[in-house]
């Protein structure tokens, strides 16, 4: 055992350690420094960018809210408030009816509600939706893509490290600011081409 | 327990009491406990997403969709599962707040019951006689141990570890051994650097790239005029082509060259022009930097749209995917590069041209979304692949091929997009520019003649534009072909439009005989026009999109000369050369012959 | 006009002609163009605006269809992070004075009731100065990533406090602490072999934990934080198991994650340790009695260690010198170790699995895409930048698995020297770098004349303990006979 004892020998370990101590303060605020210079004022939320996501489920099952934050969201004015939804009728859909065998959606979240001949209007209902993205899927497929996901911020805890983010495989979580906090689809675009005027051969 | 209780008040009933609370509130917090971690196994198994059950039924509706019974059980199902689903996730809710509320008072009355207790510490009854050499001695073999375990621990789960990254995998290692034996082997076969480059008599007895090798004027005079695809009349061979692809087929010499693919692969073939027998077929890949899959494009462009080139040694063929290959006319792969996978709304369809030893590219791109992507036009080595030039470009895509053009004074090569720039062929240097269209979606490749260069853009304008000044000698807004690649002759300009009809302007004036801009006729066709139109002689061939040729005079009146029809239709400009039309449908490749 | 018709009319030609094809082919994928038309209603249909449908708690008002500006539900107010910094600030100086000044266990206790109130069910445990440790190092390592001013506050705060104060921060403060804190029910001792040994798992955690972060591969500490679910009052899976376990053995051992687990407690042990005004047993003269020796649940006093037998000045001296030659020796052992275990570790980095997935699936035509490979493929990123990118994190991954072994074997090599250096201890004193100033042993004291709740001045049961206390006490047979009496 080291006998440390001895009048000088206790100045001398008082020395180091007053060293060590600056050492330490020097140390915090040099980390303290590094990390505020490099730092933000404003905060960030988590926010998917639909035009990154592919719609793979994640979204529902990976969130630690449950049912999850994300949820759908339809845009109105990019919605073709067509009579044979194909976010809301189930492929093999008997009628256009909105009975359960009919419907996509799993938690009959999407309400239909008839407008004027021949349009319907679709609305999600929050409460119900699970962010499966199962309509989401099938309205950017075959539709207009009007339905897509959002967080919703009232519901979202903002977690330091997002789980869903984690298991996102293409990369459409991202941080976002704290003022922008939502991506959505307001805009009405342009009717399609069709693909029909090909660059294919000249 | 080292601190000893004051009698006198565990006998009262608020201690009593508070004990029972405490002994209440810890296993209530338990139970709802237990329950909660019950109800998060279940949750798992009552995902409505993928029930089971209920996609069997869907399953049996969709054979028997008049079978009420099947709808009712599906609905009652749904109902079911929705119901278990919400509620589990409502349980787990509230369940939480019970057991915090639980443990709420649980900790509360037991802290409670301290003040109670009035504990009064007493020293440890056993004299704990340290032994610092036996203390010491102890830490020091526990903290080894866990030290050992930490790094035993560690070493287990890393040392069997093997990442797929570590070492190249054995595919890779084959891939790249063929690539290497097919290398050298080619440059035993290929005489590459020593063979002189083919004289300019050669490229016009062939039909080198997109549109041969006189912007759409064939070397022929005399070649058939009817054939019958149904019954086989004039048809003297045709082939299936494995992979589809609307790239027209190039000629050298005995040999047809085309390209095909799909989202799997992208092959480059070569056919014999005697009996159409596939000489060989090249398989694109183990290209660096190719995309392990290729990129999402519009299905009418599909992964070869891109016409091929040769410059009389080796043929080059570009893809959607952006991979770049120079083959020898054996099919041996020379170089191969990825230019990048092309950011294309429709997929990349710019055709490729040689210029004596330059390879030309243009390679537009959709600059709008943040992407590292550039658009631009270089110079390639034929011999090589390296780059001789680039040159970026600032603006959108175009799906325009590149244009030769001898104004007499040097050769340009010439780049329709929304700005029209010309390019010094050796250098890149840019020699003018003309802001022509803000955001068109340009196809058509600009055409040359007597001074005048013409540009067409779909849904907006024709312009003849004065090559030297840069000046618009007329425009005109209608009867604009948005594929098809305009044949300017004989001071005409004759176009196919997309969704149908043939048109005719003047072409130096853009204006018929009453001086009115105006076509000087429009032929009404049952089908549109992607391919170009070929001037054979004194006739003008014009296949639309069902596969039916338009034969027709190059006059200032519409003539018809014949509409022989094959089975098959096609967006592919037909290689008219000698006595013979080369001419690939969606399927097959047909030879046409007198 | 004639022209502007005319150009109408040939849209309109293609447009039918393009829903014909439609319907005959397979769709393209044509994600940013609208296949149907916008509908033009006859009736004074209006849209409702996306987000407006539903009010703060996913109620749907879809009656109302008169035109407003849509609200989307807003996040947590900015200034909120500004008040929850002056929480932080208020409760650490408070508990600082409370832990230095006022000795007073009952203060810091109402002070830990308000902070697991507070920063624990309030702000649901988020954010948190543990947690923020992985946003200042991805923020030091990652200049895509920049940290809000507010969480580097949170991360410095309280280790400045720990520099000064000590631990305030764990006694008062952290919500993670007070829950463990409040359901201490019977502390059991746990053998000194077994804590040094233990000991070794927070650095372990930090600098994994550092390390994941920087190289911006995930942050552990708030995946496996196990309260998280309590403040959230979620009761899903993982958070609730991790949660109710560690809650359970904190009835009998005290506190386990801060003493086992905690990364941040690494730190604020390295500050504490320097700590100027710490809270003291006792406000005078340690009288030895030996009173205060089980108040601890941590095990955190150092006793007197005066007159015990010692080793000789040799045996010491020489074996300090070995462990001092062997210092670097495990520090390189401890790197190579942590670089063996790099591509574990890297595993862990989306980037990096996905790479390896595309590789073995490449190597093995017969495997199953996964979801993850078949959407890398449809995005049409070249494979290269995949790879290139993956490595760079691998390689990143092989020198943080040197640095972060290299640092284990020294902290491994710094305890073996440590718990040779036996110090003079000559009264009972808090353990500096681990007390997490709770003040529990403050009202054991019976020197201090105005906390004694345990005793009240000149009772009998405070001359009993003094007795007891006494160098020169009474036989062992009799304290237990004694005991046994009163229990």
């Amino acid at each position: 055992m080291g006998d440390l004892n001895g009048p000088d020998k206790v100045s001398r370990i008082e020395f180091l350690r007053q060293g060590l101590s600056r050492l330490a303060s020097v140390a915090l605020g040099l980390v303290g420094g590094l990390a505020a210079f490099g730092s933000r004022r404003e905060n960030t939320v988590w926010q998917i960018d639909p035009a990154k996501c592919v719609k793979c489920e994640h979204c529902s099952t990976d969130c630690v809210v449950a049912p999850s934050a994300v949820k759908c969201v339809q845009s109105y004015p990019i919605c073709g408030y067509c009579r044979y939804c194909f976010g809301y009728f189930h492929p093999h859909y008997d009628e256009l009816t909105s009975a359960a065998e009919n419907q996509l959606c799993p938690t009959d979240a999407i309400e239909r509600v008839f407008v004027e001949d021949p349009y319907w209007e679709y609305n999600i209902e929050m409460d119900k939706c699970i962010g499966c993205a199962k309509c989401v899927k099938a309205c950017e497929d075959f539709g207009n893509a009007s339905f897509y996901l959002q967080v919703n911020h009232e519901i979202c805890v903002n977690c330091n490290n997002c789980s869903i983010a984690m298991q996102c495989p293409s990369d459409a979580w991202d941080r976002v600011p704290y003022d922008e906090p939502y991506r959505l689809k307001h805009e009405p675009r342009q009717v399609a081409e069709l693909s029909f005027e090909s660059p294919g051969k000249k | 327990m080292r601190v000893v209780e004051q009698e006198k008040n565990t006998t009262s009933l608020a201690y009593r009491g508070l004990q029972a609370l405490a002994v209440i509130g810890g296993v209530f917090s338990f139970v709802i406990c237990i329950l909660l971690i019950a109800n998060n196994l279940s949750l798992k198994s009552s995902d409505p997403i993928h029930l089971k059950s209920l996609e069997g039924r869907l399953e049996e509706m969709k054979g028997d969709p008049q079978n009420e019974a099947i709808k009712l059980q599906i609905r009652e199902l749904d109902y079911i599962s929705r119901r278990a689903f919400f509620t589990s996730q409502h349980f787990n809710q509230m369940g939480i707040y019970f057991l915090v509320g639980g443990l709420v008072i649980t900790i509360a009355s037991y802290k409670t019951l301290d003040a109670y207790r009035q504990a009064v510490p007493y020293p440890d009854s056993s004299d704990p006689k340290d032994d610092l050499i036996d203390d010491a001695h102890w830490a020091r073999k526990s903290l080894t141990g866990g030290a050992l375990v930490l790094a035993g621990f560690a070493l287990i789960l890393a040392l069997p570890d093997n990442s797929p990254l570590d070492e190249p995998h054995e595919p890779a290692k084959k891939g790249s051994a063929q690539q290497t034996a097919q290398g050298s082997s080619e440059n035993k076969s290929n005489p590459s650097k020593a063979t002189p480059l083919a004289t300019p008599e050669e490229l016009a007895k062939n039909w080198p790239s997109f549109r041969g090798p006189a912007s759409g004027v064939s070397s022929s005079s005399e070649v058939p005029i009817t054939w019958d695809g149904e019954s086989g009349e004039g048809i003297a061979w045709k082939i299936p082509v494995p992979l589809p692809g609307f790239s027209s087929p190039i000629l050298w010499e005995d040999r047809v060259f085309l390209t095909g693919g799909d989202t799997q692969s992208r092959e480059v073939y070569c056919f014999s022009t005697q009996d159409g027998k596939m000489l060989w077929r090249h398989k694109v890949a183990g290209i660096p930097g190719s995309p392990a899959v290729a990129p999402k494009v519009s299905s009418d462009t599909g992964y070869a749209a891109s016409t091929m080139t040769t410059d009389g040694v080796r043929v080059f063929a570009i893809f959607s995917t952006g991979d770049l290959v120079a083959l020898d006319m054996e099919g041996n792969r020379i170089w191969g590069k990825n230019l990048g996978v092309p950011e294309n709304p429709y997929g990349h369809s710019s055709s490729l041209i040689c210029h004596e030893d330059v390879l030309l590219i243009q390679y537009d791109q959709d600059l709008e979304e943040e992407s590292p992507k550039e658009s631009f036009v270089a110079g390639i080595d034929v011999t090589t692949g390296d780059e001789k030039w680039k040159v970026k470009r600032d603006f959108g895509p175009s799906w325009a091929s590149p244009l030769l053009v001898n104004t007499g004074e040097r050769d340009e090569v010439i780049l329709a997009a929304e700005k029209v720039v010309s390019y010094d062929p050796k250098t890149g240097k840019v020699l003018w520019e003309f802001e022509w269209i803000e955001g068109g979606e340009i196809a058509p490749t600009p055409v040359y003649s007597d001074g005048l260069l013409y540009l067409c853009c779909g849904f907006a304008r024709i312009t003849a534009l004065d090559i030297k000044t840069q000046e618009i000698v007329w425009e005109n807004e209608e009867q604009v072909p948005g594929v098809c690649t305009p044949l300017v002759t004989g001071g005409l300009f004759f176009a196919g439009l997309d969704e149908g009809g043939i048109v005719c302007f003047d072409a130096k004036t853009g204006k018929d005989a009453d001086g009115e801009l105006i076509e000087l006729w429009f032929e009404e066709t049952d089908d549109g026009f992607y391919a170009s139109p070929i001037l054979v002689g004194d006739k003008v061939y014009l296949m639309d999109r069902a596969g039916k040729m338009h034969i027709f005079t190059p006059e200032k009146k519409f003539k018809s000369l014949g509409q022989p029809i094959l089975s098959e239709s096609t967006v592919c400009t037909p290689v008219i050369i000698g006595k013979t039309i080369y001419y690939r449908g969606t399927e097959n490749l047909y030879k046409i012959s007198l | 006009m004639v022209i502007s018709y005319k150009f109408l009319d040939q849209r309109f030609i293609k447009l039918l002609f393009g829903l014909l094809i439609l319907g005959l082919m397979p769709v393209v994928q044509a994600e940013d163009v609208m296949r149907f038309p916008a509908p033009e209603f006859d009736s004074n249909y209006t849209f409702p605006e996306t987000w407006d449908l539903m009010d703060g708690r996913g109620n749907t008002i879809i009656q109302d269809t008169t035109p407003r500006d849509g609200q989307a539900p807003l996040p947590t107010s900015q200034t909120q992070q500004w008040i929850d910094v002056g929480v932080l600030t208020l409760a650490l100086s408070l508990g600082a004075w409370l832990a230095v000044k006022r000795r007073s266990r009952r203060g810091l206790f109402w002070l830990m009731i308000f902070s697991l109130g507070y920063f624990g069910f309030y702000k649901e445990g988020c954010v948190c100065p543990i947690g923020s440790i992985q946003n200042v190092a991805l923020s030091i390592f990652n200049s895509s990533y920049a940290a809000p001013i507010t969480v580097v506050i949170f991360f410095v705060l309280p280790l400045a406090f720990a520099l000064f104060f000590g631990r305030v921060f764990c006694a008062s403060v952290c919500a993670l602490g007070a829950i463990q804190d409040l359901v201490i029910w019977k502390p059991i001792q746990l053998p000194r072999k077994l804590t040094i040994a233990l000991s070794m798992i927070p650095y372990v955690y930090i600098g994994g934990a550092i390390l994941l972060a920087a190289t911006n591969t995930g942050f552990i500490i708030c995946r496996y934080d196990p309260f998280i679910g309590f403040f959230r009052l979620n009761g899903n899976a993982p958070y609730l198991y991790l949660g109710a376990g560690f809650l359970l053995a904190g009835m009998f051992i005290a506190r386990p994650y801060c003493r086992f687990f905690c990364p941040y407690g690494v730190l604020l042990g390295l500050m504490s340790r320097f700590a100027r005004w710490h809270l003291a047993i006792t406000p005078t003269e340690c009288v030895d009695c030996r009173l205060c020796e089980a108040s601890c649940p941590f095990d955190y006093i150092n006793k007197p260690n005066t007159g015990l037998e010692r080793e000789e000045r040799a045996t010491g001296v020489r074996r300090l010198a070995s462990l001092f030659l062997l210092l670097p020796l495990l520090v390189v052992l401890g790197g190579w170790v942590g670089h063996e275990m790099a591509p574990v570790m890297a595993r862990y980095n989306n980037t990096v699995f996905l790479a390896e997935q595309i590789t073995a699936e490449k190597a093995d035509p017969t495997m199953k895409a996964s979801l993850e490979t078949t959407t890398f493929r449809s995005m049409g990123i070249a494979e290269e930048q995949l790879m290139a990118e993956a490595t760079k994190i691998r390689s990143q991954m092989n020198m943080g698995g040197w640095l972060l072994g290299g640092f284990l074997g020294l902290v491994f090599s710094l305890k073996l020297i440590n718990t040779s250096l036996i110090r003079d201890q000559k009264d009972y004193e808090v353990d500096k770098p681990h007390c997490f100033s709770c003040g529990r042993c403050c009202s054991y004291c019976p020197s201090d004349e105005m906390h004694m709740p345990n005793f009240k001045p000149g009772s009998k049961a405070l001359e009993e303990a003094l007795a007891l206390g006494k160098p020169s006490e009474p036989e062992p047979e009799t304290v237990s006979a004694m005991q046994k009496g009163k229990a």
